[in-house]
Parts: C-alpha cells; sequence; structure tokens
C-alpha cells in the first residue's frame, strides 16, 4: 500500500497480513497513487515485531504497539524533511468554512485532544502533529496521521484539501477551567509560533515575512478549556465569524 | 555609546513590523527578539543616516515628548541593542552573555503602552465655521491658537452654534522651549506644525476636504508630497513611523499636503490640490507668526504623478498593472458607491507612474528612492 505524508513518498508492509491491514486502516487517510520512494516493513508475527525502513532495520523486536509507534514517529520526521522550504509549525490544524485553525504546542499540550474534539464538532482534519505553511499560498498542507491520543493511535476518517490559515489559537488545558478564547497581541504569537517551529530557527530569514503575514491573516489568541465540547463550539463560532469578515 | 554616536543596525538582521512593533530574527544566533513600539520607532532610525542626538530630536518632534527624555531614552536602548549585537560593529559576541529578559522593565525588548502621543485635547475653545452646507467644529487645547484661529476662520465663523469637532489643534511644549501644533481630523493626527500660521493652513485644508463635495475628483487615502511641480503618494502613512518619514521628506524638500485623502482628476489622472472651501481672512493669516522649519503646503492645482510608494508590510505588493490599481483604489474614500469610476482614474493616474514597494517604512530606503526618480 503506498502512502503519502506532506512530500515523502513511502508504502508499508507486513509480514503478518492481518497487521498490514490494520497499519492501511490505521494510515488510510494518507494513501496514496503515486509510486513510493521509500519503503517500511514490519517483520515478525505472532508478539514481537520489528521495523525496517528501505531495508535497514530501525527498532529490534518489540510489542506491535511501540513498532506502530516508531513507524509513526519515523512517518512524522520524514514528513518534516519533505518540505523544507514550508513554515512547519509543530501544531494540529483544522478546518471549518473553509479556514484553517492552527493549534501551536509542544506534545501534552493538548493538539490531539482539541483535534479530536473539533473533528466530532464538524471540523475538517489536516493534521495533529505538523502544519506546514505554503509560503507563497499560507495555505495549510494537510498530513492527516492518525491522531495520537494518550497511548494509542486513532484513525481518522475526516480529511480536508489545503486551506488558508485564519485562526492561530494556543490550546492550554486546565481540568474544569472556564472556556475563554483570549486575543493575543500578534507579535507575541509569532514569537510564539517560531518557537513551535521545526524550522524557523535555521530558516528564519526566509520564513521570517511567510510567518508575518501569516500571523496579520489571522486571529491570535489562546485557548484555555476544561471542557473541550465547549471549547470546540466557541473556536467554530469564531472562526465563522472569521469566515464572514473575509467574504464580506 | 553616546549621543554623538551614528550606530547602525545589522543588515543580516531581519526584521518584520507587526501590529506596530518589530520582531527581529538575528541570523547569526537564531535568536528572536521582540522589541517595543518605542525600540521599533529607535530601530528603525538606525540606518547611519544621523546620530543618536539628532535621531532623538525627531522621535521628540514626532512624538511631542521632551528632548531630553527622549534622548535619554534613545541612547539607553541602543545600548541594549549593543549588547545584543544587533548593531554593526558589535559582533565581539560572548556566549555566556545573558539574555535580555522580556519582562526586564528596563528592556527596550518588552511590550510597553502605546508611543505617546498628545491625542486629541481637552478642548479649553471652540470654534464653529461654515464650509459650505456644512457646519464645522474646531477645538483647541490653548487660548493662543484659539484666538489665532477667530481671527483667521472669523468671515466662515457661525455664532450661537456649537458644531461637533471635526478639527483639533492641539499645542504641545517641545525641545528648546519651542511648541508644536498637532493637527487632527477628528481623532487622526494628520500633521504637526512649528508655526500658528502653518497650522491654521492645515486647519484650513482639513475644513475644506470635511466640507464640500468633490464630484469631479476620486478620492484616495494616501499621503501626497509635492516637489517641482510632481508628486509622490505613500500608501497608508499614518502612523508614528509615517508621521517620522514626512517629516524626513520635509526635510529632503518635499511638501507634504495637509488632507488626510487626496484627489485625483478623473479626466487626466493628475492629483489634484484643490481651493479652500472655507473663507479666511488672508491678511489676518500673513499677520501669524511663521516658523522657517515649516514648509509650506503644496498650492493649488494639479501635479502629475511621478511614483506611488506602496508601503508593503504584507509582503504582498501586486505585481500586474490591474493589481496595483485595485491596490492603490482599495482605500478610496468613494469605492463603495463608484467602483468603475474610481478604479478608472486610479489606472489613469497610474500609467504614467512608478510603482515603487517598501517595506516597513523604512524611511531611508524610501527618500533615496523618492530622490532618485526625482532625478
Amino acid at each position: 500500500m503506498n502512502y503519502r505524508a506532506l512530500g515523502y513518498h513511502f508504502s508499508v508492509g507486513a509480514d503478518d497480513p492481518r497487521l498490514e491491514e490494520d497499519v492501511a486502516r490505521l494510515l488510510h487517510s494518507l494513501a496514496d497513487t503515486a509510486p513510493a520512494v521509500h519503503s517500511f516493513r514490519i517483520t515478525g508475527t505472532g508478539c514481537s515485531f520489528a521495523l525496517e525502513h528501505d531495508g535497514q532495520l530501525l527498532c529490534e523486536p518489540g510489542p506491535v504497539s511501540s513498532t506502530l509507534d516508531r513507524l509513526i514517529s519515523e512517518i512524522n520526521a520524514a514528513a518534516v524533511a519533505s518540505r523544507p522550504g514550508d513554515l512547519l509549525v509543530h501544531a494540529a490544524v483544522l478546518n471549518i468554512a473553509g479556514i484553517g485553525v492552527v493549534l501551536p504546542g509542544p506534545p501534552g499540550s493538548g493538539k490531539s485532544t482539541m483535534a479530536a474534539a473539533l473533528i466530532d464538532a464538524g471540523f475538517g482534519y489536516l493534521s495533529d502533529e505538523v502544519t506546514a505553511i505554503d509560503p507563497e499560498t499560507l495555505e495549510a498542507v494537510p498530513y492527516p496521521k492518525p491522531l495520537s491520543l494518550e497511548d494509542e493511535l486513532v484513525a481518522v476518517t475526516s480529511a480536508s484539501g489545503p486551506v488558508r490559515v485564519g485562526a492561530i489559537a494556543f490550546p492550554c488545558f486546565a481540568e474544569g477551567a472556564p472556556v475563554s478564547l483570549d486575543p493575543m497581541n500578534r507579535a507575541e504569537a509569532a514569537i510564539e509560533v517560531a518557537n513551535n517551529s521545526f524550522n524557523f530557527l535555521r530558516r528564519g530569514r526566509e520564513l521570517l515575512p511567510v510567518l508575518q503575514r501569516l500571523v496579520l491573516g489571522s486571529w491570535c489568541g489562546h485557548l484555555k478549556m476544561g471542557d473541550k465540547t465547549e471549547a470546540a463550539t466557541r473556536l467554530a463560532a469564531l472562526v465563522e465569524e472569521q469566515a464572514r469578515c473575509l467574504t464580506r | 555609546m553616546t549621543a554623538e554616536s551614528t550606530p547602525v543596525r545589522r543588515e543580516d538582521v531581519a526584521g518584520a513590523a507587526i501590529d506596530g512593533e518589530m520582531v527581529l530574527y538575528d541570523e547569526a544566533t537564531g535568536r528572536l527578539h521582540r522589541l517595543s513600539p518605542t525600540a521599533t520607532a529607535i530601530w528603525l532610525c538606525l540606518d547611519g543616516s544621523g546620530t543618536l542626538a539628532e535621531i532623538a530630536a525627531d522621535l521628540a518632534e514626532v512624538f511631542g515628548a521632551p528632548l531630553e527624555q527622549v534622548q535619554a531614552d534613545v541612547v539607553q536602548t541602543v545600548k541594549a541593542f549593543a549588547e545584543q549585537e544587533l548593531l554593526e560593529g558589535t559582533s565581539d559576541r560572548t556566549e555566556d552573555r545573558p539574555p535580555v529578559r522580556e519582562d526586564d522593565a528596563d528592556s527596550p525588548f518588552v511590550v510597553e503602552a502605546s508611543a505617546p502621543c498628545p491625542g486629541t485635547p481637552r478642548p479649553l475653545a471652540s470654534l464653529t465655521v461654515r464650509v459650505g452646507s456644512h457646519l464645522l467644529g474646531m477645538r483647541f487645547n490653548n487660548e493662543d491658537v484659539a484666538r489665532a484661529a477667530r481671527a483667521v476662520f472669523a468671515p466662515s465663523a457661525v455664532f450661537d452654534v456649537e458644531a461637533p469637532s471635526n478639527v483639533s489643534v492641539v499645542a504641545t511644549e517641545a525641545a528648546a522651549g519651542r511648541s508644536l501644533l498637532w493637527c487632527y481630523r477628528s481623532s487622526r493626527l494628520i500633521g504637526r506644525h512649528r508655526g500658528p500660521r502653518r497650522a491654521m493652513q492645515a486647519a484650513a485644508a482639513l475644513l475644506s476636504s470635511d466640507g464640500t463635495g468633490h464630484d469631479e475628483l476620486a478620492r484616495l487615502a494616501a499621503l501626497l508630497v509635492v516637489r517641482d511641480g510632481r508628486a509622490a503618494l505613500l500608501s497608508s502613512a499614518t502612523d508614528g513611523a509615517g508621521a517620522a518619514l514626512s517629516a524626513r521628506l520635509r526635510r529632503a524638500g518635499w511638501q507634504v499636503h495637509d488632507a488626510p485623502w487626496l484627489g485625483v482628476d478623473r479626466r487626466s489622472g493628475e492629483v489634484v490640490v484643490p481651493d479652500w472651501a472655507v473663507d479666511v481672512d488672508v491678511a489676518a493669516l500673513a499677520d501669524l507668526p511663521s516658523d522657517p522649519a515649516d514648509l509650506e503646503p503644496p498650492a493649488p492645482g494639479s501635479y502629475p504623478v511621478l511614483v506611488w510608494i506602496d508601503v508593503d508590510t504584507y509582503g504582498e505588493s501586486p505585481a500586474t498593472p490591474a493589481g496595483r490599481v485595485a491596490r492603490a483604489a482599495a482605500d478610496a474614500v468613494d469605492i463603495g458607491t463608484d467602483v468603475a469610476g474610481v478604479l478608472s482614474a486610479v489606472e489613469l493616474m497610474l500609467a504614467e507612474a512608478e510603482w515603487m514597494t517598501v517595506r516597513d517604512y523604512d524611511a531611508r530606503q524610501i527618500v533615496e528612492a523618492v530622490e532618485r526618480l526625482a532625478g
């Protein structure tokens, strides 16, 4: 089965045909008809599996969950490396009303949890891990990998094409806290996006104008959430208002 | 670092203006810096064309703040830039130097309140004048200025009526005991002047722009400067950096139009400075003190457009003629009611004009480019 993660074209095969089917279900939103340039193979059967990349052993035999985690981690890294000219942000990105919502943050900040809630609220899914911003169009390019929730990977069925970013919300999850969407200074937002970027500090000179245009064209703020369902509703309302403003 | 130093910002430090603040990226260290609005204004001035004392004098004028205080702030801020190795000749890097913290109260890198601004006055005096069929209000915070206005606008003054404020003239103390007169239309700063005569000329132009119809003109929101019978137009030059830019253009001998919009003749494509629509007592105006630092405004008449300077803080300056027409027409006063007429006039205006894209109100770059075009 062939797949594409941003600009990285690859296949995944497995010795165990049932595991190969499971992987295909997990990665179905990345499925692609273009020829694969690289290949992953999960070797072994039963309860011990190893991972190879282009014929080289990547990880020693182990439980299936850790092998799949490693596979996703390798795909993430290859996806980031495949579009070096983009502004690559450690962020979830979703779409509603034709507007992209970027949720930057380090691991554990609630990106994937929020992404799952937003999908339930009707948002289209682009990624829960990497937001690749095309420097020309300022569109977020989809990378609909499986959601990484708690200790499990969850296949996604909702997907979206490239979308123009209209909102950047920095999620902060706090149990029981009231939901709030507080606008922030966009220069501060630019610094925060850069600090959550995979490649800004290496390519800042060429990416700074992209970052400038990105934040100037977006609502920027903090999303504090205790109840993720309410947060999703509030975010949807904000983005729909943004969409109305853009089409006036 | 002293007031006589002429520091220059490093060429390889990239900057982006975002909501009045500058975000800097230092390629050599990979560090990001976020400048306060005041530090941003100072940073933009570090182009090697002036000493810190001269920069402080410019900023003191623009912000209406005491020169001594501004000069101290400028020197302190530039020292901080030097400590962060953001200036030419400060590359003797020490890796163990602590970074400037954004919550350091003395740092130019903190977020602080907006730049000082005289704002609209608490009015001590008012005057209502008739301009065409409109009654327009003026407000003053200084009795001497109000007295001058009553004399100049006596032929059009209306008594027993107090119109809402359209034009305000605010007097503030500036450097070396001299005063500055700030002219506002509603709450928007339009210009600042040294002498009462020039301030009244500006007020007359502002009242005229509000008080009459100008059906023969397509009105664009842009700054008009004129020299040797030719015009340069700047898009969106309305904030503090724009005011600093117009100050530099004035020093280079360009006359700056007082109105918040400029008119384009729909038949010729030339920009038009209309005659005042308000009656004034010419003798009273001539009797008012003038200051040699004030340039006369452009005389009424038509001017061919030499260059449209697109101040492009978004990095999206259009490359095609149609895109440029749309960009220049976007802020036209009448675009909502006469799209075809405005686009036609702007197309005619731009047909013979150069299109220049500049970034972030880099005053030196703009002035040099305009000078080059003017020959």
